[in-house]
């Protein structure tokens, strides 16, 4: 049964943009990884960055945290330049959860959530409070590897959100999700963005993407092939050409 | 909420002051009651404990594996000797300032290492920490003017204080000093890995792309963790320089150095309690197979001498390493938890129901 979820579309005043990326390419040798991207994600909005495997998704995360150098182009967060270390992006705002969960195995719950808090005044009651807010409390004291898939999952993003971040980069935050998991992370998804955090997401499960974002951003090749609500995006022939392969008439 | 909440492992300071106070008050008394050879056994394992204990909170908590801690300790020894043979005063003035600059000569030896640890990892670090041990009895014998090549520096007999001298033998003196240095070596590796600083460590080790997103600077911990790690064996250097009267690059051999390693394995990673194990064994297991030897034929013996000690030590990690892979330390806890989740009722034991499934993230009607 998939998961019912209520696209959010924002309205009203525009707001301004939180994180800007223009004219970014990435090469690794003669592979051109990403070539001349460009987007905005603004102040309370919800991006989705989709396309095949290989499209350069991670990349361009990678790119925003430091983790590898843009040949060109420029990347901002509220106007500012981001410093090209990773150590630096959580004093900016930024936070971002891993593909591949990225938690300290040998740690306790708490001790994760706390690692993304240890430069704060009081990380203690910070990590509290955010364990509390995911219902992560009762498991608060038990190794991390001993918790079921889903709740690692809540525990990488309460590390990302107990920094109280302005700008959340989520890399396949449904991936190995149930749809009753990924209804209740949508729902989370919308609310931390109700705060007025940017969040972009990379995702392979188009329909959450589809339902949670307001606006979508499609990769292939390194290139942005479409962009624009996730209504318009759906009905983009070429979305449908790098997904499906298959050559659609203009 | 009043104050800040306390991290996880952190004790408070007065606390663990206190803790390494008593501790160090019982070692102290227990002094008293060793004869001379059993003190000097004890002022060897506190000079060991003050590198096991660096390098077990270095290997355990950052996952950086150095073979070249030996030769930190040998730096900490030579700065000892060599301040000690410059100083115009002796007694406990002089022991403090020598152990101080040998501190400070294997700080500045680590610093240099840990900045290229920070970039290496696994067999790498432990190849070039490695080829440090290798190469100390050649930067001896190239410095031998002031190094005194294979010899070794010597420094004055210093006995006992005068106001000590009638109730203090010698090797006592030197197992208390030894047991008072240590036991501040060990409360600062205590404090150093509990708290925030100790939580990065292990953060590092674990993931070191996630502790860097979480604004956790992976390179400068592994630095610092090893400059400290470092400082602790140089001070062991400096404690067997005073005890053993000498320092020579014999003293400081790979094998040392590996069995440095094998005494936090087998005490168990990441453990000071588990390092205080681990230089127990390798003090006393020698010893041990010493006095087994010497109970044989002179031929036998001499032919054991030296060898026997290798093997044992090698079948003993193995066997720990099989039975106990979280070390002797390690095993104690297991066994400290079986016991304390043994009912102690005789009756029917409580059914366990299973916990109702949870959403990822609880919506606000689930609340």
């Amino acid at each position: 049964m998939s998961a019912q979820m209520t696209p959010v579309r924002t309205g009203g005043e525009p707001r301004s943009p939180r994180l800007s990326i223009h004219g970014l390419s990435v090469r690794f040798g003669g592979l051109s990884a990403l070539d001349d991207v460009s987007l905005e994600v603004r102040e309370g909005e919800v991006v989705g960055l989709i396309g095949p495997n290989g499209a350069g998704k991670t990349t361009l995360f990678n790119a925003v945290c430091g983790l590898v150098r843009p040949s060109a182009g420029t990347i901002t967060v509220d106007g500012v330049p981001l410093p090209p270390d990773p150590t630096r992006l959580s004093a900016r705002g930024v936070a971002r959860t891993l593909q591949g969960l990225g938690l300290f195995r040998g740690l306790t719950v708490r001790e994760n959530v706390l690692a993304g808090r240890l430069g704060a005044h009081d990380p203690g009651t910070d990590a509290q409070r955010q364990l509390d807010a995911l219902d992560l409390a009762g498991h608060a004291d038990r190794p991390v590897g001993d918790l079921p898939y889903p709740e690692q999952k809540k525990v990488a993003l309460a590390r990302a959100l107990v920094a109280q971040p302005s700008l959340l980069l989520l890399d396949e935050p449904a991936g190995g999700l149930g749809s009753e998991d990924i209804a209740a992370l949508g729902d989370l998804i919308r609310r931390t963005a109700a705060t007025g955090c940017a969040v972009l997401l990379v995702e392979h499960h188009v329909d959450f993407v589809m339902s949670v974002c307001d606006r979508v951003v499609v990769l292939d090749f390194g290139r942005v092939i479409a962009s624009g609500t996730p209504d318009e995006v759906a009905g983009d022939p070429a979305v449908d050409e790098a997904y499906l392969g298959i050559e659609v008439s203009r | 909420m009043n104050g800040r909440q306390r991290l996880p492992g952190q004790r408070p300071l007065l606390r663990t002051l206190l803790v390494a106070a008593g501790w160090t008050v019982v070692a102290l008394g227990g002094t008293f009651a060793l004869d001379p050879f059993r003190n000097y056994q004890l002022a060897l394992v506190a000079a060991y404990l003050c590198a096991t204990a660096g390098l077990t909170v270095l290997v355990g908590a950052t996952g950086q594996l150095s073979l070249g801690h030996a030769a930190l300790m040998a730096v900490g020894g030579y700065g000892f000797a060599l301040t000690t043979n410059a100083l115009p005063f002796g007694g406990i003035p002089a022991f403090v300032l020598a152990l101080l600059v040998g501190a400070l000569a294997s700080a500045v030896v680590g610093l240099l290492l840990g900045l290229a640890a920070a970039r290496l990892s696994g067999p790498y670090l432990a190849g070039l920490t490695l080829a440090v041990v290798v190469a100390l009895p050649a930067v001896a014998s190239t410095w031998s003017t002031a190094l005194h090549g294979d010899q070794g520096v010597q420094i004055p007999f210093e006995g006992v204080p005068d106001a000590l001298r009638r109730v203090v033998a010698l090797e006592q003196w030197q197992a208390m000093v030894a047991v008072v240095v240590t036991a501040a070596v060990v409360t600062g590796l205590t404090v150093l890995r509990g708290g925030r600083f100790g939580l990065r460590m292990l953060a590092v080790r674990d993931d070191e792309v996630a502790a860097r997103l979480s604004g956790i600077p992976a390179g400068r911990v592994k630095v610092l963790a090893f400059t400290a790690s470092s400082v602790a064996a140089g001070v062991g250097g400096g404690v067997l320089c005073f005890v053993a009267q000498a320092v020579s690059p014999g003293a400081y051999t790979v094998g040392f150095s590996l069995l440095l390693v094998v005494a936090v394995v087998i005490g168990g990673l990441g453990s000071i309690l588990g390092a205080a194990l681990g230089s127990v064994v390798i003090v006393l297991l020698p010893w041990l197979i010493g006095r087994l030897t010497s109970s044989l034929p002179a031929d036998a013996a001499q032919r054991l001498d030296g060898n026997l000690a290798v093997l044992v030590f090698g079948l003993l990690l193995i066997t720990v390493m099989a039975v106990a892979p979280h070390g002797l330390h390690g095993a104690l806890v297991a066994r400290r938890r079986r016991t304390s989740r043994r009912p102690t009722g005789d009756g029917p034991r409580p059914t366990e129901e299973p916990a109702p499934r949870k959403v990822l993230v609880p919506t606000e009607e689930q609340r």
